[in-house]
């Protein structure tokens, strides 16, 4: 309760930082706002996917089904705020670039971190009901939570990207000035904040719906 | 010696199938599971055999008065099941190769007892079911394993064929702790002790 | 160790060889798929990049039908038990690991060689084109056996395969496919990074699946 109370004020304290208080960008203008909401957004989906990935390894070597809600749980809001990421991203991109896709590295990696996650779904689908659903599951994420440091960082570095740095690092060059960073860094942790409460819900509601399907 | 030690067994699938079953049985000594069907006669001997796990309690195996590493209790079992399939695309002769290792004077003999060796080198997919059930057997009791788990061992096989398993079996209880799960009475009459699943 | 390993490998030769199911449908496709393509471009594609691209995606989908099927075998015929009361399931997932990789390898060289035939492409860079080949099969073979048995045990033959390792092999994809570019290009270049990505990206991969390994191959 008072984590959800605590997020709201950041929460509302960011929106204010985020569209009054902080000045535009130097170059970017007015679409410079988005970025406290982008940015924040594919942490989340970065941090749920791991988190995922270290709730099935506990589910695999402890065999407590509870790991696994939480790697499920995990994975829906991860799903949620990288679909929201791309959007976000390819609005902005279009602003900036000139056309909703343009292939660059980071936008290809989180690309791929929403194609895992449908993967990791489709997956799911299939094999609920079958008893080896969880150690299925578990095991199919751990090996894409192995694979995805290669996909995020590695991959894109080892080939000509369209852009001489990846987009947040080019972002940072330009947001030298530190209210930006500032408002960033709260940003980000409001939606840390959200993403903690989110799953906690989902947390319950698997474990209501669960108890629905004994009874 | 080899003593197997199941203690407070529970197995639930969409049903409770046992909960805290336990007993012990050690070379010499046969059980068997009876219940009709679905009561989780296989799933019992898959946990006795380890190689499914129960969940709760635990089956444990001792080998001269010393505990066995779970990871080794599949060397000191023989097992022939309705749903453990040998290769069909390979012959009697080389199924036996990748489980034993080696065809010796021993396999050769038990071919013959199984009135198997004018086919030992025909691929299995030409076999009929109880030739198959015969390969089985043969497999089961080639690994010359401390524990024996038959699952329905009569499954299939006439009565010549039956003659030839109770012979075995016989010739084998001293040296084994038999398992068999099955409901056919001669079959649990041949073991001393029986547990009934409902 | 190498006796089981090797009784295991002999097993699924064998196997193979008599089912003929790699040899007729895995090894066909690709020579299928290779030949239409020559067939509807005219045998005339300009891009280095381009060919890059279609040959990665011809191994990779002769793959997906492979990858998978040693142990699609095992679950449809119900011999997986069979295996598991025999051998650790470590030495049943090295033994399918070291088949895929050779087939895997077969095919790539394969494709190659008739798409050279019926594409006119110019390679300049032959010996490396070989060695970014072998060590990109090498990879989707070890990247993609574990998740085959996923799929096997999933009961789900056709897409989910494909569905669930291609965002897992796509950086090696990439990789493959940029470098091997390269190779139909005249300039000089190294192609010793992405040859270290790819057997890099194995090794990690390789090296995690046995460990996961026995986790899902057992319970049958």
């Amino acid at each position: 309760m008072i984590v959800i109370l605590l997020n709201g004020i950041v929460m509302m304290l960011s929106l204010y930082l985020i569209y009054i208080w902080v000045p535009p960008a130097a170059i970017l203008g007015e679409t410079s706002r988005i970025v406290y909401l982008h940015v924040p957004l594919a942490w989340v989906s970065c941090l749920a996917f791991a988190v995922a990935g270290i709730a099935s390894l506990s589910f695999l070597k402890k065999s407590k089904i509870n790991y696994i809600v939480y790697a499920r749980s995990s994975a829906h809001i991860g799903l949620f705020f990288s679909i929201l990421t791309v959007i976000t991203g390819s609005l902005w991109a279009k602003v900036m670039w000139g056309s909703y896709w343009n292939w660059d590295p980071r936008e290809t990696s989180i690309t791929l971190l929403l194609l895992l996650y449908i993967a990791y779904f489709s997956l799911q689908q299939i094999v609920s009901g079958n008893p080896k659903a969880p150690m299925l599951e578990s095991v199919y994420l751990i090996i894409a939570f192995v694979a995805s440091p290669f996909l995020i960082f590695v991959a894109p570095r080892l080939y000509p990207t369209l852009h001489p740095e990846p987009v947040i690092n080019a972002q940072g060059q330009l947001m030298l000035d530190t209210e930006m960073r500032l408002v960033l860094a709260i940003s980000l942790v409001s939606f840390t904040l959200l993403y903690y409460i989110l799953l906690g819900l989902w947390v319950r509601i698997y474990v209501l719906k669960s108890k629905l399907h004994e009874e | 010696m080899v003593t197997v030690k199941a203690s407070n067994l529970s197995k639930r699938y969409t049903r409770m199938l046992f909960r805290d079953m336990s007993f012990s049985v050690a070379t010499g000594q046969s059980l068997a599971i009876a219940g009709p069907n679905g009561s989780g006669k296989s799933t019992l001997l898959k946990i006795i055999a380890g190689v499914m796990t129960p969940d709760s309690g635990n089956v444990a195996y001792w080998y001269n008065d010393k505990p066995v590493d779970t990871a080794y209790i599949r060397n000191y079992i023989g097992f022939a099941a309705p749903y453990i399939n040998v290769y069909k695309y390979l012959t009697a002769l080389e199924n036996i190769t990748f489980a034993i290792g080696t065809v010796d004077d021993d396999a050769v003999q038990l071919l013959d007892v199984l009135g198997l060796s004018p086919h030992s080198n025909t691929m299995l997919m030409f076999y009929s079911t109880g030739m198959i059930q015969r390969v089985k057997l043969a497999l089961a009791f080639l690994k010359k394993a401390s524990v024996l788990c038959l699952d329905e061992p009569g499954s299939n096989l006439d009565e010549q064929g039956k003659r030839v398993l109770f012979s075995l079996l016989e010739k084998v209880q001293p040296t084994t702790a038999i398992f068999i799960a099955t409901n056919d009475a001669h079959e649990l009459n041949f073991c001393k002790r029986s547990i009934v699943l409902d | 160790m190498i006796k089981a390993l090797w009784r295991n490998i002999q097993k699924d030769i064998l196997i193979e060889f008599r089912s003929r199911i790699i040899v007729s449908i895995v090894l066909s496709f690709s020579v299928i798929v290779t030949i239409s393509i020559g067939f509807a471009t005219g045998g005339i594609i300009n891009s280095p990049l381009l060919h890059a691209a279609i040959l990665w995606i011809i191994i990779f989908f002769s793959g997906m039908n492979t990858l998978s099927h040693v142990f699609f075998r095992e679950i449809e015929e119900s011999t997986a038990l069979f295996g598991v009361i025999h051998y650790p399931a470590v030495v049943i997932y090295l033994s399918k690991l070291l088949i895929n990789c050779c087939v895997m390898v077969v095919i790539a060289i394969m494709v190659i060689i008739i798409y050279v035939f019926v594409i006119s492409v110019s390679v300049y860079h032959g010996i490396y084109l070989i060695a970014i080949l072998i060590a990109g099969s090498l990879s989707l073979a070890f990247a993609t056996t574990v998740i085959g048995a996923i799929a096997a045990l999933a009961g789900a033959r056709g897409g989910l395969f494909t569905i669930l390792a291609f965002p897992v092999v796509l950086p090696l994809f990439t990789v493959a496919i940029q470098s091997t570019a390269r190779c139909f290009e005249q300039q000089v270049f190294s192609p010793l990074s992405a040859i270290i990505f790819l057997l890099a990206f194995s090794m990690v991969l390789g090296m995690v699946s046995y460990l996961l390994f026995p986790y899902i191959w057992r319970e049958f």
